[in-house]
């Protein structure tokens, strides 16, 4: 019999509890999540951290080096860009559509990828074939190149181009969705549910799915970090974010011919986008690391 | 038995798996009953079918198996034709199942008291309130400690008895007519196994429950079972009350099975216990012999003319051999074989 703690209520901890628990204790977690927090608050109060507006243009001020350089000033920490607009507000605010980006990318492909996955995994037979099909036939296709054909033909516009990621990116979630839920499937508390007289919804909703959310968790973070690449790409193809709205693919793109001149003004937003994707994998892998080797009998 | 005392009644069950061109028989022609307050234990080796059979009247089939019967009804309702929302509404409430291994049989992202909510609330109109002060009563009755504190525990914060312990309140929350229990002592410890079987024995004596109990174990058969039915190769071999059987068992099958078991103060040090060489003949297709022939020390050209039927062996006792129903002509001495012969029993197939 358990070794009867003095008050077992206590010690009641979800297995999610458990998870974060280890996570607080893992040092890749702190330092990502750090970072991401710090990036997200400065998107969020980005009007109270810069008086500058990032779209208002000083042809005066046309490319003021930043402040480490001799000619800098506090006035534009960051410099400006080829349109006298400051530098910093540019980052500050392009974080907000990079983020967004990454986020409701996710949202779309996850939710996508995870109905397939389930479907497939739980029912198997010819549903999984023919999922599996789909998911063979996306992984054929590269990601850049569909994304410019259908930005390309269709025209871009920021929900466009969430809507079109979106639909790109969920064959990971289908892939390890599909296979985690496969193993619980054969689980015996699957059966004892049935046992018990629960629906096959009510099934896929309250005991597959809170199950599969370790892996859904890690697969999502990492594929944030995905969207957010895949945005930057297009932008800097130019078929991605547009003027007047700001991204760090766009701020990137807009700087390439000053590459051999002013090379901050590409080294600023790709130090943020490096900086970010990082943070995100950090996170991702410390929460892989967290939920794998849950002891979940 | 009357018929309006039998909950279970089970008639000529059959399951067949297409594999690969081939169609798997692994249950034939299964029947059996259960009445009113008697445990019913169904006895065999692995592969022989029980958990197919448990399985097939729960209605849990894998989806490929095909189910086959002349009756199948709890109650006098027609399980094998009722609809998937009348089977959703018995399951849980008429009739439950207590698993094998406690230690996957619950979900471990639930609270235990969630878990058990779950199932009053999906049969019952109750409140969350009146369903956890049920849950716990009933985890109390099944003899676990401070249940109050149980019900916001998480199953990977019990350990197996306790856990088998909850399976059991579980399976009792909407008083059931009848309780399956699919090898409920096997992943237990020797010491929880005897506590579980007389918590077992002693709920279904209290509430006269129908209980179905799936074992390979003979021992665990004899403190608790009423009848047994002796199963083989997916068919019914023997039937009959727990001590005839034991006692004087009829089929060779049986009489191995019995011959095997240690008894405490005669078994001597260094004896050898009997067994029955081979392993259970792979079910495909139709039976051209009796499906023991290969094992049975007393086979004979009768056996390997054609399959075995059923007969009744007096006493209300059926068995499915040709051998004498009085048990004369039996040697126990042909289960108890030297050492050295036959160590490593071929895998032998009847295809």
């Amino acid at each position: 019999m358990l070794i009867t703690p003095q008050n077992p209520a206590s010690v009641s901890v979800s297995p999610a509890r458990v998870a974060l628990g280890r996570a607080l204790r893992h040092g890749g977690f702190w330092i990502g999540g750090v970072i991401i927090v710090a990036i997200i608050l400065v998107a969020i109060l980005a009007p109270l951290l810069t008086p500058h507006d990032p779209s208002v243009q000083d042809l005066s001020l046309r490319y003021v080096p930043p402040v480490w350089n001799e000619k800098g000033s506090w006035l534009h920490p960051f410099g400006t860009d080829n349109l006298g607009r400051d530098y910093l507000a540019r980052l500050m605010y392009g974080a907000r559509i990079s983020l967004g980006i990454g986020v409701l990318t996710v949202l779309i492909s996850g939710t996508i990828g995870t109905a397939m996955g389930i479907t497939a995994g739980y029912w198997g037979g010819w549903p999984d074939m023919i999922i599996n099909f789909f998911i063979t036939v996306r992984l054929t296709l590269p990601v850049v190149l569909v994304a410019l054909v259908a930005v390309a033909l269709i025209g871009s516009s920021l929900w466009l181009l969430i809507l079109v990621i979106g639909l790109l990116l969920w064959d990971r979630f289908a892939i390890v969705v599909r296979s985690a839920t496969q193993q619980l499937a054969q689980r015996e508390y699957i059966t004892a549910a049935r046992a018990i007289g629960s629906s096959t919804p009510r099934i896929l909703f309250r005991e597959i799915l809170p199950n599969i959310t370790g892996p859904l968790v890690v697969v999502a973070s990492i594929e944030i970090a995905h969207a957010i690449l895949l945005e930057a790409a297009l932008s800097f193809l130019g078929l991605g974010v547009q003027p007047p709205d700001v991204s760090w693919g766009l701020m990137v793109a807009e700087a390439k011919s000053q590459l051999l001149f002013r090379p901050w003004m590409i080294a600023i937003p790709g130090t943020a986008l490096v900086l970010l994707v990082f943070a995100i994998n950090l996170v991702g892998d410390a929460l892989r690391d967290v939920t794998t080797p849950e002891g979940k009998a | 038995m009357t018929d309006d005392t039998r909950i279970l009644d089970v008639r000529n069950l059959s399951v067949q798996i297409p594999v690969h061109g081939a169609t798997l028989r692994p249950v034939r022609d299964v029947s059996l009953t259960v009445g009113q307050g008697e445990t019913v234990a169904v006895v065999g080796e692995s592969g022989c079918g029980k958990s197919l059979t448990a399985l097939a009247i729960m209605g849990l089939l894998p989806r490929q198996a095909k189910l086959g019967c002349d009756a199948l009804t709890l109650d006098g309702e027609s399980l094998a034709d009722a609809t998937a929302r009348r089977l959703r509404q018995l399951r849980g409430d008429r009739i439950s199942m207590i698993f094998q291994d406690p230690m996957t049989a619950l979900d471990p992202c639930y609270r235990i008291g969630d878990q058990m909510c779950e199932i009053l609330r999906q049969h019952r109109k109750i409140s969350r309130r009146d369903a956890m002060t049920r849950a716990r009563d009933l985890l109390g009755k099944v003899g676990i400690p401070s249940p109050q504190e149980r019900l916001s525990q998480f199953p990977h914060q019990l350990s197996g008895g306790l856990r088998q312990r909850v399976m059991i309140a579980m399976a009792l929350l909407c008083e059931p007519r009848l309780i399956i229990a699919d090898e409920p002592t096997t992943a237990l410890d020797v010491t929880i196994q005897a506590q579980i079987l007389r918590l077992l024995r002693d709920i279904q004596r209290e509430t006269q429950i129908g209980l179905l109990l799936i074992t390979h174990d003979l021992g665990v058969v004899a403190g608790i079972a009423d009848r047994i039915v002796v199963m083989y190769g997916g068919e019914v071999v023997e039937v009959g009350t727990c001590d005839d059987v034991l006692s004087l068992p009829l089929h060779p099958y049986t009489e191995g099975l019995v011959h095997s078991i240690p008894v405490p103060g005669e078994t001597k040090q260094g004896e050898t216990l009997g067994y029955i060489p081979g392993v259970v003949p792979r079910q495909v297709g139709e039976l051209h012999a009796c499906g023991f022939v290969d094992r049975c020390p007393y086979a004979s050209d009768i056996c390997r003319a054609g399959p075995i039927a059923m007969r009744d062996a007096g006493g209300g006792r059926q068995m499915r051999c040709v051998l004498s129903v009085d048990g004369s002509g039996r040697d126990p001495a042909v289960w108890v074989m030297p050492d050295s012969a036959d160590a490593s029993p071929e895998r032998e197939g009847v295809v």
